[in-house]
């Protein structure tokens, strides 16, 4: 009888979880349920909100396809790529965003994700490195130990320091392209132009102000670069109006000028 | 003679009269209950006084059925003058409670005073029936806070949720400051809701010939288990008193003890154990997707478009309405198939969320169909047992077709720009359906940049183990390599000095062993994978033949050695010997060999 009772509290305890389950993910399948009855601007709003949290892949993806439904190519592609940060092999989300980029008549999506090191984290590598200098400490030490011929002990130092310096090569490749990850934004416009002129662009102006003539102008979606600052950070201004600029330039460098913040969303921020 | 010192002798002189009539005073011993008549609810005093002495008597008082005598008497003594003549006694006091109506004797008994026996007389008591206005007191203090619980029916199943309400009355000559706390349930035999503030509150509501205020909590009672089981409530209150001695808490007799502004004391009112007899559900007719659902209850079965894309989640929407056991109810099974992902469902209610027992129960499902065409959604059956009619129904759900339209489809990209893009052919051609929602989170991320795997603790701390092992392997071969060097240098020393001492005193077997000894130790340097002490002279050549030295060197060394063994096995004769050019080409030969 007890453990009737037992069984009949853990019961209505798991269906109290359910009940009360945590916010975020109460937001999410809310959201899911306003996008099952096509209210895409309150889906929209559960997420963002959702993102103020946490973030997850299905999350950034559901995001980005909202986004492509009210033609919003640039914010579709900033979550596609999200998404993609935290699920690299979503064969969904490379597809959608694939199909977005030529919906958007953008060519190419990520400028960075071109050589074999991107394959792997900063971290991996970085890891790597310590593992290789500690296994061949450990080793040339061991043959010291075994009083094998200086000769051989010389030849795996040689080995040694080769493979070190190999690594510290492709870590320093890694960090400098991480860094350059972290710089980049997606041009963005403005949300209430958004799903009204897919076609228009955001323009990369001469000064950090709004009545400045551009120099050149992007589409929406497209990868730009923040420059980074001499001092530390990057290369930003705040106008009188409390708005902050940023100085972005293509991958190619053929472009470069000044945006407002609110044109550009981080890949790797929130 | 001053005032002061006439007293003292005065004073001292009464002293020992009293000392000389007490001696001669006669003991006598007296026994009486004060009152001797009293209320079963009051409490009276066994008093036994003894005359002419002042020394404790020694003695076992008797029980007396039906009467509860103090143990611990209380014992009082005195000295007087009456009429010039001094007198002395001892009272002891017992408290004595009694436990029925009747007359009781407490019967003669023996003390032991100054070494001789007396008799203490009987004493009577009488124990009345409480007097009217005791009976009314009484009857005042039971009625004057209660609780009640009324039930609707005689029986209820076991899992059935039985929706009442437990009222609290409290007189209005109660000076009852608060309640202190919501109901508590005694027993385990039903679990009940939180009661938390009443929700319904009455003034001036006659019971019992008295006027009280009443206070609701409404009760969702769930019976967890079958058979007859019990079940009480209690609530504490704060009620102010006059003072302890008339708190109608700790005595059953009060005079007026609910006025003034005395302290306050706690009370707890107790609802008397209630019985109720709890059946188990009934086994036959039990249908098989029968979930634990009692009540009355209605179900509904809809889905919000039944015109959709692939990828498109719909919402299916399945509700109860009614009476019952809404918080055990758990959602149907829906699994996810080739047709249709199924993610989890959302619960809402309508209705009293902490009682749960009428209202209407919400499951949302969000469905993502998989694939076009028209697709029928499997009806959902719900079966519920009805506590009235004693019996199952199954409430069957009609099933819903949902026309799926193919939506948007992948379309390969011109080659132009498939080679600029950094997404591979190989994927992008594998997939057929485009913008497919997710309906589930999948894993939570704080951030989406990857924390730095050098400000991880355990990064460092891991380097501890590499680190400790390359200095202990270190550490030991640089201690192993130097013991070798050492021992090596030692024995290069004596075996040089063995030479030269051979040299000086013309030993030629010494000086050739210690010369063979020294060039197996410069060789020993070039190979130590092989014991080259162990090298008879001809291994020894062929050894060296093969390190590539010098073919002079070679040359030499093989003479010396030849020299040596004829020497030392073939007994040549040493008298020609330079041992002085023999040490300096010993020497030279040794220092070409390092």
């Amino acid at each position: 009888m007890r453990m009737l009772h037992f069984s009949l509290t853990c019961f209505l305890s798991i269906i109290s979880v359910f009940v009360w389950a945590s916010s975020k993910e109460q937001l999410f399948y809310d959201a899911v349920r306003f996008e099952a009855t096509g209210n895409i601007n309150q889906a929209i709003e559960n997420y963002e909100k959702i993102l103020e949290q946490a973030s997850s892949a299905n999350l950034h993806g559901n995001l980005a396809n909202l986004y492509y439904k009210k033609s919003d190519y640039g914010r579709s592609i900033l979550h596609y790529r999200k998404a993609l940060l935290l699920d690299g092999n979503n064969r969904e989300f490379l597809s959608n965003l694939s199909f977005v980029c030529r919906t958007a008549n953008l060519e190419n999506t990520d400028p960075l994700k071109n050589n074999f090191i991107d394959g792997f984290s900063n971290n991996f590598w970085k890891g790597f490195l310590v593992l290789f200098l500690w296994f061949g400490l450990l080793l040339i030490s061991f043959l010291f130990f075994l009083r094998t011929t200086n000769r051989s002990i010389i030849f795996t130092c040689l080995a040694w320091v080769g493979g070190i310096t190999l690594l510290a090569f492709v870590v320093f490749d890694s960090t400098k392209h991480e860094s350059l990850t972290e710089s980049q934004v997606i041009a963005l416009l403005d949300r209430k132009q958004g799903d009204k002129n897919a076609s228009a662009t955001i323009p990369l102006r001469r000064f950090a102000a709004s009545s400045s003539t551009a120099n050149a102008s992007v589409r929406a979606g497209e990868s730009l670069f923040v420059d980074q600052s001499q001092l530390e950070g990057y290369q930003s201004h705040q106008g009188p109006n409390s708005r902050n600029w940023l100085l972005v330039r293509t991958a190619d460098n053929l472009k470069k000028g000044w945006v407002r913040q609110d044109e550009v969303g981080w890949i790797l921020k929130n | 003679m001053s005032i002061k010192t006439t007293l003292h002798l005065l004073l001292i002189f009464s002293l020992g009269i009293i000392a000389q009539k007490t001696a001669a005073q006669t003991i006598r011993v007296e026994a009486i209950f004060t009152p001797s008549s009293i209320s079963s609810s009051s409490r009276t005093v066994y008093k036994v006084v003894i005359h002419g002495t002042q020394q404790n008597p020694q003695g076992s008082l008797p029980q007396v059925p039906g009467l509860r005598i103090s143990n611990n008497p209380q014992s009082l003594r005195s000295a007087n003058f009456i009429n010039g003549v001094p007198s002395v006694r001892v009272e002891l006091n017992f408290q004595v409670q009694p436990q029925r109506t009747g007359n009781f004797t407490v019967p003669s008994w023996k003390v032991m005073i100054e070494g001789k026996t007396y008799q203490v007389p009987p004493a009577t008591l009488q124990v009345l029936d409480p007097s009217q206005q005791e009976k009314q007191a009484q009857l005042d203090l039971r009625q004057a806070a209660f609780l009640k619980l009324p039930f609707p029916r005689s029986y209820f199943f076991e899992g059935e949720t039985i929706m009442t309400s437990l009222t609290l009355f409290i007189w209005d000559r109660l000076p009852v400051n608060r309640i202190e706390n919501a109901p508590t349930k005694i027993g385990e035999s039903f679990s009940c809701n939180n009661l938390g503030k009443w929700t319904e509150e009455k003034r001036n509501v006659s019971r019992n010939g008295k006027i009280y205020s009443t206070f609701t909590w409404p009760v969702a009672l769930t019976a967890a288990m079958a058979g007859t089981k019990e079940i009480s409530f209690n609530v504490n209150l704060r009620v102010r008193v006059n003072s302890r001695k008339n708190s109608p808490f700790s005595s059953p007799f009060f005079n007026d003890p609910f006025f003034g502004f005395g302290r306050e004391e706690s009370l707890t009112v107790e609802l008397p154990r209630k019985s109720i007899e709890i059946k188990p559900l009934p086994s036959t007719n039990r249908p098989s997707d029968y979930s634990g659902a009692i009540g009355n209850f209605r179900a509904q079965y809809s889905v919000d478009s039944k015109q959709v894309e692939v990828g498109d989640p719909v919402r299916l929407n399945f509700s109860i309405e009614g009476k019952g056991n809404f918080a055990a109810i758990p959602a149907p099974t829906l699994e996810s198939n080739e047709e249709f992902k199924i993610g989890p469902p959302a619960f809402l209610f309508q209705g009293n969320e902490e009682t749960k027992s009428e209202g209407r129960q919400n499951f949302e499902f969000i469905l993502t169909p998989q694939k076009a065409g028209n697709l029928k959604i499997t009806p959902i059956n719900f079966s519920y047992f009805d506590p009235i009619q004693e019996k199952y129904s199954t409430i069957i759900g009609n099933e819903i077709n949902l026309f799926v339209k193919p939506g948007e489809k992948w379309i390969e990209p011109p080659n132009q720009i498939e080679s600029q893009n950094s997404i591979p052919s190989t994927i992008a051609m594998s997939t057929n359906d485009l913008f497919q929602t997710a309906s589930d989170p999948g894993i939570w991320h704080s951030n989406l940049q990857l924390e730095p795997i050098q400000s991880n603790y355990w990064f460092w701390t891991f380097q501890i183990l590499p680190l400790s092992g390359t200095l202990a392997f270190g550490f030991l071969g640089w201690k192993r390599r130097n013991k070798f060097n050492e021992d090596f240098r030692i024995k290069k020393a004596n075996l040089s000095r063995k030479l030269n001492e051979s040299a000086d005193h013309r030993d030629p077997t010494g000086f050739f062993r210690a010369f063979k000894d020294l060039t197996r130790m410069q060789i020993s340097k070039k190979d130590k994978s092989r014991n080259t002490f162990a090298f008879s002279s001809d291994e020894l050549i062929s050894f060296i033949k093969e390190q590539k030295f010098d073919k002079n060197l070679i040359i030499e060394i093989e003479e010396m050695l030849r020299l040596g063994d004829g020497l030392e096995f073939a007994e040549s004769s040493s008298q020609e010997l330079d041992f002085k050019s023999l040490r300096g080409r010993a020497s030279e030969i040794l220092k070409k060999l390092s």
